[in-house]
């Protein structure tokens, strides 16, 4: 009995939300099905768009929005769910106040879902989705579990996070000013950025190819037997600690920048009179290679993690 | 030699006659057109139509050897794998390094021209934080290339630097594309 009275509170409040949220205006609430391995797209403007992959077959969708949000569109055709979240001509806001700042929008998706994300400045997350993942912002951060299939992010001024779970996967990542920070991942990696911060830790890594204007790049993992890695900047430092299955050979070239490893091979000069340092070489059987160029970052490369 | 009347018709070649002899002697009249044509060649011009033929091959192989140096300048400056990228140099700065100008195909100017004019108009529309940062690194990049262009102008030669700046102009029309890519998104969402 007394039990049943500290349980009652909760239970009027449960209710009392459950109700809440299913009649302010400003949220909205839809489930419909979904094909256990279809494609789901979503898009919205700002706020938040948070995705993650369940067991059933179905989509479901919840939204916290704002006075300038129209309304939400949920529509199936095929194997495809789109989810968009409309906004109202400038200066057409609604009269009523639903209390939120920004739309924020929950979506649960089948986890075997390819899905693809649009957004200007909302923040992406997503996790537990197992198919291919294509995800864009403009100035959004994106964060994301990366599956065992491919995924590309992409942003303009958003930060990158990317966490994998070691399993390969075809990666792209790029963004203009954005940082990258990518960990536990595996197989190959494009990744481009103009003046971003690149921090990568991949293991084993495949096939690398990593650039930057200015922004520095930070390579730490193992190279599988046969792996390539090139990182190439203009004034961004590169680090590659890099383990390997079987060795690697190295090149390293900086126009102006320093080049150092830690295994005493020092850089030569590239030409009796011009600028220039090189840094060629063999680790183990030399099995993976390694490319490193810069024309003014300094350029640090280890042979272990 | 007997002439058959063959307007009675031919049914066989039997029928045909075995020859047929000319009215008059033609030969004497045939050679005196030939000696009279080979006179009035020897006092007009001796070999005359063998020196004009002549003329005409060498001008043929004069435009033919022509032909083939300007063939081999282009397959040397734009073909041959190893042929350094043109580079022209412009105006020479007081500080004496070399400006250079980065000589590039004609449809990537275009595109570069079409994209740079239509930058106002897309960088407006992105939101503010995003606007200040594509700014920067928009100028990240141009400082970048012109960094690159000087070195390269006191290096002419350098592999690096050409492959450094060839990917610099590459992120550039990256950056342009995303700024596009992004401003239609926000148009569209």
């Amino acid at each position: 009995m007394h039990t049943s009275h500290r349980l009652l509170p909760a239970a009027v409040a449960l209710l009392v939300s459950a109700w809440a949220w299913g009649d302010t205006p400003g949220n909205f609430e839809k489930e419909v099905a979904a094909d256990a391995h279809g494609v789901v797209q979503i898009s919205s403007t700002n706020g938040t768009i948070d995705v993650s992959g369940w067991d059933r077959a179905a989509v479901s969708v919840k939204a916290e929005l704002t006075p300038d949000v129209e309304h939400v569109e949920v529509t199936t055709s095929g194997n495809h769910t789109v989810i968009r979240v409309l906004q109202r001509p400038h200066g057409a806001t609604g009269s009523y106040n639903s209390g939120h700042d920004e739309t924020h929008l929950r979506v649960q998706v089948p986890k075997g879902s390819e899905l693809e994300v649009s957004s200007v400045s909302a923040n992406v997350t997503s996790g537990s989705v197992l198919g291919t993942q294509r995800l864009k912002t403009v100035s959004g951060d994106i964060t994301a579990e990366i599956g065992p299939s491919d995924i590309e992010a992409k942003s303009v001024s958003g930060t990158l996070k990317l966490r994998g779970k070691g399993q390969p996967a075809k990666l792209h990542f790029s963004t203009v000013s954005g940082d990258l920070e990518l960990k536990h991942a595996a197989g190959d990696l494009e990744a481009t950025t103009v003046s971003g911060e690149a921090t990568i830790e991949l293991d084993p890594a495949h096939s690398v190819r990593l650039r930057s204007t200015s922004g520095d790049i930070t390579f730490e993992g193992r190279l599988a037997h046969g792996a390539d890695l090139d990182a190439q900047s203009v004034s961004g430092d590169l680090k590659v600690r890099a383990g390997s299955e079987d060795g690697f050979a190295f090149e390293a070239a900086s126009v102006t920048g320093d080049i150092s490893d830690c295994f005493n091979v020092e850089a030569e000069r590239t030409g009796q009179y011009g600028p220039g340092h090189k840094l060629n070489g063999t680790r183990g059987g030399g099995s993976a290679h390694v490319r490193l160029k810069s024309m003014s970052g300094e350029i640090e490369l280890c042979d272990r993690r | 030699m007997t002439q058959r009347d063959t307007r009675g018709g031919v049914t066989t070649l039997r029928d045909l006659p075995q020859g047929i002899e000319p009215a008059r002697d033609l030969w004497p009249q045939i050679e005196a057109q030939i000696a009279g044509r080979g006179a009035a060649g020897a006092t007009a011009a001796p070999g005359s139509a063998r020196g004009g033929a002549g003329r005409a091959v060498r001008w043929l192989a004069a435009a033919a050897m022509v032909g083939c140096v300007a063939v081999g300048v282009w397959i040397g400056r734009s073909v041959l794998p190893g042929s350094p990228p043109p580079l022209v140099q412009s105006a020479r700065p007081a500080d004496g390094t070399m400006q250079t100008a980065w000589v590039t195909d004609p449809r990537y100017q275009r595109e570069h021209e079409r994209l740079m004019r239509a930058l106002g108009a897309q960088v407006a529309s992105l939101p503010p934080a995003s606007r200040a940062k594509v700014m920067a690194s928009l100028a990240t990049i141009r400082q970048a290339k012109e960094e690159l262009e000087s070195a390269l102008g006191k290096d002419p030669g350098n592999a690096l630097l050409q492959e450094l700046l060839v990917n610099t102009y590459q992120d550039e029309m990256r950056v342009l594309t995303d700024v596009r890519e992004a401003s239609d998104a926000g148009e569209g969402i």
